[in-house]
């Protein structure tokens, strides 16, 4: 498969509520080679081109104030939490991710952030 | 053209990339900065559970899922026409290859011929080269 | 010496932005409507692009990364090809013009008439790029550009009171008889093509032809700093003569042969001679820059190998594109389209493709990721983001005005 089906899908979760769309997937590279380490989901399709791809921005100020306002809502879902993944039907249109759990439980994008920092 | 710049970042292991950061639609070039072609697609492989990123994909063929809707299948129809025009596997190259991940995604010096560039081919030998003066570096 | 004949790219971009054929005529009929009232338009357009080709051109010295490789990396492949198609079409109508404007200076200078010329320059056009060096290419048409000076020299022989000019400058006020809404159309259209994005593609990819390194980080900033005002100048310069020889008259200007009268009635035959040299030179160099960048995006969205320096056979797709669009421009302009007109109409998609230009050179110019040590500092922030909303202020307001105005009548 690939990235293309993951990027944009549509995110439901445990209770096959819309928890938003794919708008990030953080890679980390292990000794068996590149592995997905999780998504970032958000809720708003408004938040996805001033997040800039939820890396944490900084300058300039305004734009970074504009970013972390877009990525307010944003989740992030680390790879065990993702119970099933589907491709999409047909070529152009969007695949599908389903959570084992519910949104409310999934961690603020802005906390794992500080984690990984 | 050579690559440079605060040191490109050699991949290593713990290091943590955003995919539509650092590697999708960046620019991938050869170790001597010679551009290649971009990161259209990653292509996902599973394994015990997890899934890896094997292989960066090149071309139409892979860069039609990612404009969606009507137009990535109108690209789409485009790329199996040139496919169907010169066969084989759609271009891709594998993850191994990469060295290095900065402001560009740089191969390793070794990397053979790399088989992404069949339009290039096509249009060099059917019509550069046709022109007068199409071997001289202009400088 | 040498550092300083390297501003000659910053010039040759700039004479696309500032003295290409839709601005000669703009700049004139500018003048000729309104005076130096617009001349503070000018002003902050100049500013803002050498704000912003500082910014491209040290993210290609210090990156190795042209501007267009930005567009698609940060807004994504769709946006991307938006800005694609939007670019190519204001570089393309412009490449018809220019060469239309080659093709109307050796008019003026022949009277055969301007259409028979077309092909040939279109072919000239063509082997510049397929055999001339770049730097030999910059040098030469950057400085015969530079002609147009004689507007300058012009200007100060048709012995204004300077008094009287710096009070018009700095109290701009709309002439009788020309309403707001024009007057904001025209302010517009000036901003836009001297923020032109084939600007900023050339001027990035043109450092990376010459191979800019973080070490040239000086030559970058003379180029922005140095050679844009040039161009500037010369821009500011044909519209003062309109505003003091065609103004008062009420002349108005339509072609290219009004846009030269100043330096005839203060010259004589040698200024108008000189003029029409610079003309030429002028749309020439706009003709390569915008030929050459219609190859630069394309390759540039796709990943293609690019550039004129290297052996043509190693970047077929590139100068393939080139060729495309030299032949597609002039089979335009060769069906007798009002060149000028056809530069008009293009602000349009300019309006377009301006904000998707500029917001990714700004946040890669801030990223440590892509710049090291060589991010923006707070000046380059504060007027990148002033200009960044100025952009998006004017691309809002450029069809309303164009279609309220019937683009400028």
């Amino acid at each position: 498969m690939r990235l293309a089906d993951l990027i944009d899908a549509l995110v439901l979760d445990g209770a096959g509520d819309l928890a938003g769309r794919v708008t990030d997937v953080r890679l980390v590279e292990t000794a068996d080679g590149l592995v997905v380490d999780g998504l970032v989901v958000s809720p708003k399709r408004r938040g996805r081109l001033l997040a800039w791809d939820h890396r944490p921005v900084e300058r300039p100020r305004i734009l970074g104030a504009i970013a972390r306002a877009g990525s307010r809502r944003a989740r992030w879902v680390p790879w065990d939490a993702v119970a099933s993944h589907e491709p999409p039907g047909r070529l152009g249109d969007l695949g599908t991710v389903r959570l084992d759990r519910a949104s409310a439980d999934l961690v603020p994008l802005a906390d794992a952030q500080r984690e990984w920092a | 053209m050579t690559v440079h710049g605060p040191d490109p970042d050699e991949r290593a292991p713990g290091r943590a990339y955003s995919a539509r950061f650092h590697w999708l639609d960046r620019q991938v070039v050869a170790d001597d900065g010679t551009p290649i072609s971009k990161v259209d697609d990653l292509e996902l492989d599973g394994r015990d559970g997890r899934l890896y990123a094997t292989a960066v994909l090149v071309g139409p063929d892979a860069l039609a899922p990612r404009l969606r809707g009507r137009l990535g299948r109108l690209v789409a129809a485009v790329a199996r026409r040139l496919a169907a025009a010169e066969g084989g596997r759609p271009p891709r190259i594998d993850l191994a290859d990469v060295a290095a991940v900065g402001a560009a995604v740089t191969l390793r010096p070794s990397t053979g011929d790399l088989r992404v560039h069949a339009l290039e081919d096509w249009t060099r030998a059917n019509v550069i080269e046709r022109i007068p003066g199409a071997r001289h570096a202009s400088g | 010496m040498k550092r300083l004949l390297a501003v000659t790219l910053g010039i040759l971009t700039a004479i696309g932005g500032f003295v290409d054929i839709g601005d000669l005529v703009a700049s004139s009929l500018v003048g000729a409507r309104f005076g130096f009232a617009l001349v503070w338009m000018l002003a902050v357009g100049l500013v803002g692009i050498c704000v912003y080709a500082e910014m491209a051109g040290r993210v290609a010295a210090v990156a190795g990364r042209p501007t267009f490789d930005l567009v698609r990396e940060r807004l994504g492949p769709r946006i991307g090809l938006a800005n694609l198609a939007a670019s190519l079409l204001v570089t393309l109508l412009t490449l018809a013009a220019e060469l239309a404007g080659v093709a109307l200076a050796v008019e003026l200078l022949s009277s055969v008439p301007y259409l028979l010329w077309v092909p040939a320059v279109t072919l000239l056009v063509w082997l510049v790029i397929w055999r001339v060096r770049f730097e030999t290419m910059e040098r030469i048409f950057g400085l015969l550009g530079l002609v147009l000076i004689v507007f300058v020299v012009a200007v100060f022989r048709l012995d204004p009171s300077w008094g009287d000019v710096l009070h018009q400058v700095t109290h701009p006020a709309v002439p009788q008889g020309e309403g707001v809404p024009t007057y904001l159309y025209y302010a517009i259209a000036l901003f836009a093509s001297a923020m032109t994005p084939y600007e900023v593609f050339f001027f990035s990819s043109g450092g990376i032809e010459e191979k800019w390194k973080p070490k040239d980080l000086a030559t970058v900033r003379v180029n922005a700093f140095l050679g844009f005002p040039l161009g500037g100048l010369l821009a500011l310069s044909i519209m003062a003569a309109a505003a003091l020889l065609l103004h008062p008259a009420g002349v108005s200007v339509d072609h290219l042969s009004q846009v030269v009268l100043p330096t005839s009635v203060a010259l004589g035959k040698f200024g108008l001679g000189l003029a029409l040299i610079g003309v030429f030179a002028a749309t020439f160099g706009a003709s390569l820059e915008t030929a050459l960048s219609s190859g630069y995006t394309v390759a540039q969205y796709f990943g293609w190998r690019w550039g004129k320096t290297a052996a043509p056979r190693t970047a077929s797709r590139f100068h393939l594109v080139v060729i495309v669009a030299l032949l597609a421009c002039s089979a335009l302009i060769l069906t007798g389209l009002d060149p000028v007109k056809v530069t008009e109409y293009s602000l349009v998609f300019a309006a377009v493709a301006l904000p998707l230009t500029y917001l990714p050179i700004l946040v890669v110019a801030n990223d440590p990721e892509y710049m090291g040590e060589h991010a923006n500092g707070r000046l380059a922030n504060t007027l990148g983001t002033v200009y960044l909303v100025i952009v998006l202020v004017i691309s809002v307001a450029a069809l309303p005005l164009m279609l309220a105005t019937k683009a400028g009548q």
